[in-house]
């Protein structure tokens, strides 16, 4: 992951003397990360926004008690994962139907407006994607989002989960049996389709 | 045939190279790879990232400030 540990303590030093716009930088830095992966984790964006939100807020007000022995990025990640569990616990207990967030419509919310066929082609199995992750059980989903969203090695999300790093390379792995499964022939016909195209450049 | 473990850790790259060219050197363990690693790596180049929406930083200082009146609104 492209972060720098040495400018998120030098800014959390900042924080620590009541500079909130400081803290806004670290805002800036990781909004992204939180709510993608909160998304992948409760299938709405607004839900993931409104959890995000809530992550930074409670992250600043235990800033005095971060001791820096892990990443403010994990730290930060384990708070919003905690929300995300509370979240669906709520969700469950109420009786809701998981949501599933609509991927084309998101390409087209973000302000992307290329509707190519490559692009049309990708927004399907974006949107496929999505639902096969939001459909994972839920510690499979939390391994595999965040070692194949987020791009963490098995120790970040073993110190994030808080679970044993083999263990979470087993959940990877069960997740991507299942995605294999039901995924495999969206993806094959995605990278077909796709490498059809190259040759043909 | 490969075991299903050692395909997974030949997606994670955790194989050593001659352990990943045996793997190849079998048609129906290299498709089998060629499919995990797929369906592992096309999330992340596929899946768009949605952008947080205007205003997010805001709302999260105005958050803070409304819990925590010292953070010097």
């Amino acid at each position: 992951m492209d972060q720098d540990p040495a400018a998120d303590t030098r800014v959390i030093a900042r924080c620590l003397k009541g500079d909130l716009n400081a803290y806004g930088d670290l805002v800036d830095r990781y909004s992204a990360r939180v709510i993608n992966m909160a998304l992948m984790m409760v299938g709405d964006r607004h839900e993931a926004e409104d959890i995000a939100q809530d992550a930074f807020v409670r992250a600043y007000r235990a800033l005095p008690g971060f001791r820096g022995r892990a990443r403010f990025s994990s730290w930060l990640y384990q708070i919003a994962l905690n929300l995300c569990r509370d979240h669906l616990k709520r969700r469950s207990r109420a009786g809701a139907a998981v949501p599933v967030e609509d991927g084309t419509l998101e390409g087209l919310h973000s302000g992307d407006d290329d509707t190519t066929p490559d692009t049309i082609l990708e927004a399907e199995l974006s949107e496929t994607m999505r639902q096969e992750i939001a459909r994972l059980p839920y510690l499979y989903r939390e391994a595999f989002v965040l070692r194949h969203l987020q791009g963490m090695d098995y120790d970040e999300v073993s110190a994030i989960t808080r679970v044993a790093a083999d263990t979470v390379r087993v959940r990877a792995y069960r997740a991507r049996e299942l995605l294999r499964e039901r995924l495999a022939n969206a993806v094959d016909t995605y990278w077909r389709e796709k490498a059809g195209k190259e040759r043909v450049k | 045939m490969t075991s299903r473990r050692d395909l997974h850790r030949a997606v994670d790259g955790e194989l050593s190279k001659a352990e990943t060219r045996r793997i190849e050197a079998d048609p129906l363990s290299r498709e089998e790879l060629e499919r995990l690693k797929a369906v592992s790596q096309a999330p992340g180049q596929v899946v768009r990232p949605v952008k947080p929406s205007t205003g997010f930083r805001q709302k999260v200082l105005d958050g803070i400030r409304r819990t925590d009146p010292k953070s010097g609104a």
